[in-house]
């Protein structure tokens, strides 16, 4: 009702009258940097952020300032960036005015996404009635982009192509329902919409109420086609007295410092951190206001203590700058149920608590990693903080994602403190309670002074990101037009040493649960290495107020080959279990304990000793019978491809120790023993041959090999022996 | 709601874990008022030993609305039973789910039927939908009109997307027709329903009203599905066409209709490859429904669903229900619909069709809270492993995969198994079940056992199940024809001696034999006789599955430990 309410309000946006002859007038009749602008407005496809066009063409302001008295261009406030400004498509794909053609235009809409066609549609005011017409238009599109003319093309067809927004939109129509989903560059202009009502806001509040499609089927969403944030003051708008005639458009000085801006905090190092005050109240700060809470608040400790325990099971690999491995951490992601965007936060937290170190090939989790998934999440907020490098850094962005490797300026933590607790600090929080939704990372969350820069402020976001999933820190917002500050949770306060820790009372260690199924269900008090070491031999299903695991034949196979001790397995779970262990469980640990060995591998990698004899026919013409339990393999078998393939098929074929000697290790006094006690042996000479085979002492300085399968031996000088080893008893 | 500097409150039997399952510890005093709280809400999921496992899902959450339940009550019993403080996402999540409930509601209008709408927007998202557009026939505002015969199908897609349509259209009455369940069987036994069969029959009822109608009821094998079937019969009143598996489970209802109900033999129809009588209670196969002359040939037997004016349909074994009658159940949706069954597992995964076509999940009674209540009877079960014989494990080391489950299952060796088991139990009701028709002719030649397989006449099926209730034969070997829906209260000892792989729903039902309460209140036992080192040791694990997280313990024996030559007992777990 309210949608309907407002379209009411709102009406068809106005187009004003074109006439392109006059406008191609003008166009010719600017001066020299004003048609630049015009010009970079066409290749950024009729949008580009203010600061862009001011770096990018070197014009002045005031060019930009003629532009817009002139018609040419529309502004829209953002919090992101400075100013956006849009170019009326009547203007942009004007040809005499634009000396373009549509075989540009049309080169223009291939680099755009289908969602393209959405936010043109809708940014343009037309409704889009249904997936029919969705369709029919993209078809158009398609024959647009396709055809390279958009002759021939109705005009209500090209009127949707009008104006071109890169962002902003997501396009869902792959789904159950074609679903338009405003992203945050939206919530900003909204945010901002009703502190500025302006002409912007117009434009901006038709952007938001065109019928926006309601998704199916994702958990957080709900309609949006008014942000719930923003619903008291849209109501607020409907019911003040009619709009007041548009102000004229007046572009911000880039140099203005913000009248909002807090100061910036000393670094800690220099003086003291002021003692902790409370944020002051704004009179707006209404109860109705407040964000809803990411849902994955309070699920980071969680998260960590399986990512970790995953990171234990399957090692991810470092590249050569020391970053984890992308392939790796995005496999841990799917293996933990972490969304992968979140792995990026998972990892920098993990390495900022030093909860894993690196050998410079893997990564391992370090030896402190057990206090600190006990920890409150107060307490780990705290150490978080604490642990940030004081460094700089180069690219900000890059921390984010490779943070064990970039460093950050001491500062940084300051204006993060800055960000989250003083009122006076604009931050589009529409973003944030997006983002914390799960939509990505905080990139939108600035303060008004880092529009110029925009790198400290990203930091600010990316750490805000983080220590909110981290500890879920922040809780709400207020707003009142533009945003003006986070409201910390008790949590926060504390790990900004704003209030006191709660600390969470100990839990009182329960035992293990041990189920018929192999199921194991293992209280958060039960120490991390117990778990560690449950995790390295059963499936990892949840980590959460209780731990999950699955054990089963395939699990313990698994563990068994990377060489657990399914022994201390066994006697762990017996000891911490409240109940005896039941049989199933016992019995497939007795299994697979007793597959171990079933075949032995022989030091010289060719000779296998099998405990069953049927499993000499199951091996097949890999191997050649030698005697009793004992077989060769076939000269064409690899022994390491025939390892893993025993391994696939479920045998845990042992490596026998080698007894070996080296070259000043007494070859002579070895093969005197082998001689006399028949066994066989590999020798490896010095010019890189080897022999096997039974050995005999022809005389001093020589000895004879004679091959296992019989032959003609053959005679090697004790000397060219590198070294030798015992291959059979 | 941080988890932040709460202590665990022991006392408390509920862990709520984000990711929305519910673990409850059965042995904390207040897990029965936990338990019946629960069920209101959320699924169960496993049942096991020490921890039941339930889970919050959109459809349970729905459920709870459509029952009249708000959030506020959900998250207040949660709240109240569980250890720790609730995720803040499950909150969400249970917010978020109960209000999509009702948001559409589907209601009659003259003779077709009207989705409504609260908002524009979702009325329009719907209407644009290019799948359910032809199903529509107009829209008005907030309301999309539709024939009857959309109504299951738009349901169906609408809940797939996330969107529960509140049925408020209410069933075709049917016509009517008198019975009820009879104080004393015509046998003259005392017959009265049990607290969970009546439960079972209200929830479904809800006392006529459109949210009741329609809905599955899970109970174990041996808890009565079939008295909970005519309960509801009882209180619908009304034309009613029974769907069965095959034609001894349509004879076994007949005899248990005219035995516990007041219907009267000509009451009663069968519609089967035999005889197509059609009456007020109809019975009729799930194989003659779907059987057609050739494979792009229509399914003339549908028909029976328009033949009278059924104003109920049970779908007995509802897990067993061939797709093509899912797409015919689509039509049915004006008409009451009782799903029957004991477990709910699907290897096609369509257990969520059969929610949404035939109705939710609307009673689940734990297994071993059955057992405990004398309900069925207790069983135990036990797994012994036997070795290959030396020259069978050189076949099967080089038999390829596909062979070696069978080598392993007719292994020679479960013979003799099978004759100590007989031997052991020769005062008992043994049932002999297994896969392999020559192992099975094995075991019925070699100790002159009658043997029931597909190739056995109906009849003859009949004569030999009615001999052994009657006690004259105390032995009966059985192919899969008997893994479900035959009725011999009086087996108490079932011998696996091989299986359809790792299929859950074989093993559990093939307990299901044996679970009627016994005389006495005896007991059951389950032998799965298995190979050694074998790949039928994997499959006998996975086929356990089901019943382990019913709670049921499987011991198991290996063939070395049959004799104790030192004292002469043999197993002693048994």
């Amino acid at each position: 009702m309210l949608i309907e309410e407002l379209r009411k309000r709102v009406g068809p946006a106005p187009l004003p009258p074109f006439d392109a002859k006059e406008h191609a007038r003008l166009y010719k009749a600017q001066p020299k940097e004003r048609r630049r602008i015009v010009n970079a407005l066409v290749r950024a496809g009729g949008e580009m952020e203010y600061a862009r066009l001011v770096s990018d063409t070197c014009a002045p302001p005031e060019a930009f300032r003629g532009l817009f008295d002139l018609g040419l261009v529309t502004p829209i406030p953002y919090a992101l960036a400075p100013v956006t400004v849009v170019l009326p498509l009547e203007r942009l794909f004007a040809t005499p005015l634009l000396e373009n053609d549509p075989d540009k235009l049309v080169e223009a809409l291939k680099i755009y996404p289908r969602e393209g066609l959405w936010a043109i549609a809708s940014k343009a005011g037309v409704p889009v009635d249904g997936a029919d017409e969705f369709t029919l238009r993209a078809r158009l599109f398609v024959h647009a982009t396709a055809g390279r003319t958009l002759e021939g093309l109705p005009p209500a067809a090209l009127e949707p192509l009008r104006l071109l927004r890169k962002r902003g939109w997501s396009d869902r129509a792959g789904r159950f329902f074609a679903a338009l989903r405003l992203l945050p560059p939206a919530g900003d202009s909204a945010a901002n919409l009703f502190a500025v009502k302006g002409p912007p806001a117009d434009l901006l509040l038709r952007m938001l109420l065109i019928p926006v499609r309601s998704t199916t089927g994702e958990p957080y969403y709900a309609d949006l086609a008014v942000p719930s944030e923003l619903r008291a003051g849209v109501e607020e708008l409907l019911a003040a007295p009619a709009e007041a005639p548009p102000e004229p458009f007046r572009p911000p000085q880039s140099s203005r410092p913000p009248a909002t801006a807090p100061a910036r905090r000393a670094p800690a190092s220099k003086a003291p951190p002021p003692p902790p005050t409370p944020p002051k109240r704004d009179p707006d700060c209404t109860e109705g206001r407040t964000l809803e809470l990411s849902s994955r608040e309070g699920r980071f400790p969680g998260d960590l203590a399986r990512f970790l325990l995953l990171l234990d099971q399957e090692p991810p690999s470092v590249t050569q700058k020391g970053t984890l491995n992308r392939r790796d951490l995005g496999r841990l992601a799917k293996r933990a149920g972490i969304p992968e965007e979140e792995m990026d936060l998972m990892d920098s937290a993990a390495s900022c608590l030093q909860a894993y170190e690196s050998d410079g090939e893997t990564v391992r989790v370090a030896p402190g990693a057990a206090d600190l998934v006990g920890l409150s999440a107060g307490e780990m907020a705290r150490r978080f903080l604490k642990k940030l490098p004081p460094i700089t850094f180069d690219s900000p962005y890059r921390w984010y994602t490779h943070n064990q490797h970039e460093r950050i300026n001491r500062a940084v933590r300051d204006e993060l403190e800055g960000a989250m607790t003083d009122t006076g600090t604009t931050v589009c929080l529409h973003c944030v309670a997006d983002s914390l939704r799960g939509n990505g990372t905080l990139l939108k969350v600035l303060r008004p002074e880092d529009h110029r820069s925009g790198k400290a402020a990203r930091v600010v976001v990316d750490m805000l990101g983080a220590i909110f999933r981290f500890t879920g820190v922040a809780a709400g917002a207020l707003l009142d037009g533009r945003v003006r500050a986070l409201r910390l949770t008790p949590t926060g306060e504390a790990a900004l040493g704003r209030g006191p820790l709660t600390v969470a009372a100990p839990r009182p260690e329960e035992p293990l649960i041990v189920q018929p199924s192999g199921e194991i269900i293992a209280p958060r008090s039960i120490p991390f290495d117990d778990l560690r070491r449950i995790a390295r031999a059963a499936e990892v299903k949840a980590v959460d107020a209780v731990a999950i695991f699955s054990l089963n034949r395939k699990t313990l196979l698994r563990a068994a080959q990377r060489g657990e001790d399914l022994e201390a397995l066994r006697a762990l779970l017996a000891s911490r279990s409240a109940a005896p262990l039941p049989q199933t469980v016992r019995f497939l640990l007795e299994e697979i304990l007793a597959r171990t060995g079933e075949i032995e591998i022989l030091p010289c990698s060719a000779v296998i000793k099998l405990k069953d004899p049927a499993l000499l026919r199951a091996l097949g013409a890999r191997v050649v019978p030698l005697a009793d339990g004992l077989a060769m393999l076939a000269p064409q078998v690899d022994p390491a491809e025939f390892d893993a393939e025993l391994r696939k098929q479920g045998y845990l074929p042992r490596m026998a120790r080698p007894e070996k000697v080296g070259a000043g290790g007494g070859v002579r006094n070895f093969l005197q023993q082998a001689w006399l006690s028949g066994a066989c042996v590999e020798l490896h000479l010095r010019d890189g041959y080897f022999a096997a085979g039974f050995v005999k002492i022809v005389d001093g300085d020589t000895c004879e090999i004679e091959p296992v399968l019989g032959g003609r031996g053959r005679a090697v000088p004790i000397g060219s022996i590198a070294s030798a080893r015992r291959i059979s008893p | 709601m941080s988890a932040e500097g709460e202590g665990p409150a022991p006392a408390k039997p509920l862990i709520v874990q984000s990711d929305q399952t519910l673990l409850l510890e059965v042995e904390n005093p207040l897990y029965e008022s936990a338990r019946s709280e629960l069920g209101r809400f959320a699924e169960l999921v496993k049942s096991p030993e020490h921890i039941h496992t339930y889970r919050i899902t959109p459809l349970s959450l729905w459920n709870a609305a459509a029952g009249g339940m708000t959030a506020d009550l959900i998250l207040e019993s949660l709240a109240r039973y569980s250890r720790y403080s609730l995720p803040p996402n499950v909150i969400f999540e249970i917010r978020e789910q109960t209000g999509r409930y009702g948001r559409i509601t589907l209601e009659k209008r003259g003779e077709a039927y009207a989705l409504a709408f609260r908002e524009a927007a979702l009325a329009e998202e719907v209407w644009s939908h290019k799948d359910l557009r032809p199903l529509f026939t107009g829209r008005s505002g907030f309301e999309i009109s539709l024939p009857g015969s959309s109504r299951g199908m738009v349901k169906h897609a609408l809940t797939r997307a996330g969107y529960p349509v509140a049925d408020l259209a209410g069933y075709v009455k049917g016509a009517s027709l008198e019975l009820s369940v009879r104080p004393l069987t015509a046998a003259g036994l005392p017959l009265a329903l049990r607290a969970y069969q009546i439960d079972a029959a209200e929830i479904f009822h809800a006392g006529g009203s459109a949210a009741g109608g329609s809905g599955v009821i899970v109970l174990p094998c041996g808890a009565g599905k079939t008295l909970v079937g005519m309960a509801v019969m009882e209180r619908v009143k009304t034309h009613t066409l029974i769907l069965a598996t095959g034609g001894v489970a349509v004879r076994q209802w007949r005899r248990e209709l005219l035995d516990k109900t007041t219907l009267r033999p000509e009451d009663i129809g069968e519609y089967s490859g035999e005889t197509k009588d059609i009456r007020p209670v109809t019975l009729a196969t799930y194989n003659i429904l779907t059987h057609r002359k050739s494979k792009a040939g229509d399914f003339t037997h549908f028909a029976i669903f328009d033949r009278l004016d059924w104003g109920l349909i049970i779908y007995d074994e509802v897990h067993l229900l061939p797709a093509e009658v899912f797409r015919a159940t689509a039509n049915l949706q004006a008409r009451r619909r009782l799903g029957l069954t004991a477990t709910l597992i699907r290897e096609d995964a369509l257990e969520a069709d059969v929610f949404s076509l035939i109705g939710p999940k609307k009673y689940d009674a734990p297994w071993k809270d059955l057992e405990r209540q004398g309900w069925i009877a207790p069983a135990s079960c036990v797994e012994i492993r036997v070795a290959l014989p030396e020259e069978r494990r050189m076949t099967y080391a080089v038999a390829p995969d596909r062979e070696k489950f069978r080598i392993a299952s007719e292994n020679p060796v479960k013979m003799d198994v099978v004759h100590e088991l007989l031997r052991r139990h020769k005062d008992d009701r043994i049932l002999v079940i297994g896969q392999f028709l020559d192992q099975l002719d094995r075991i019925a030649s070699g100790y002159r056992l009658p043997i029931i397989t597909g190739r056995t006449p109906l009849r003859e099926r009949e004569r030999l199940f009615e001999e052994f209730r009657r006690g004259e034969i105390r032995t009966l070997v059985l192919s899969k024809v008997g893994n479900f829906s035959i009725d011999l209260p009086d087996a108490n000892v079932l011998i696996q001696v091989s299986g359809q792989f790792g299929s859950r729903q074989e093993e559990a039902q093939r307990l299901g034999r044996v679970l009627r309460p016994k005389k006495g209140g005896g007991s059951a036992r389950l032998y799965s006789v298995v190979s050694r080192a074998t790949c039928e040791e994997d499959f006998a694990a996975n086929r356990q599955l089901f019943l382990t997280e019913q709670g049921y313990a499987y011991e198991i024996v290996v063939d070395g430990a049959l004799y104790d030559p030192k004292t002469g007992v043999w197993m002693s777990q048994c």
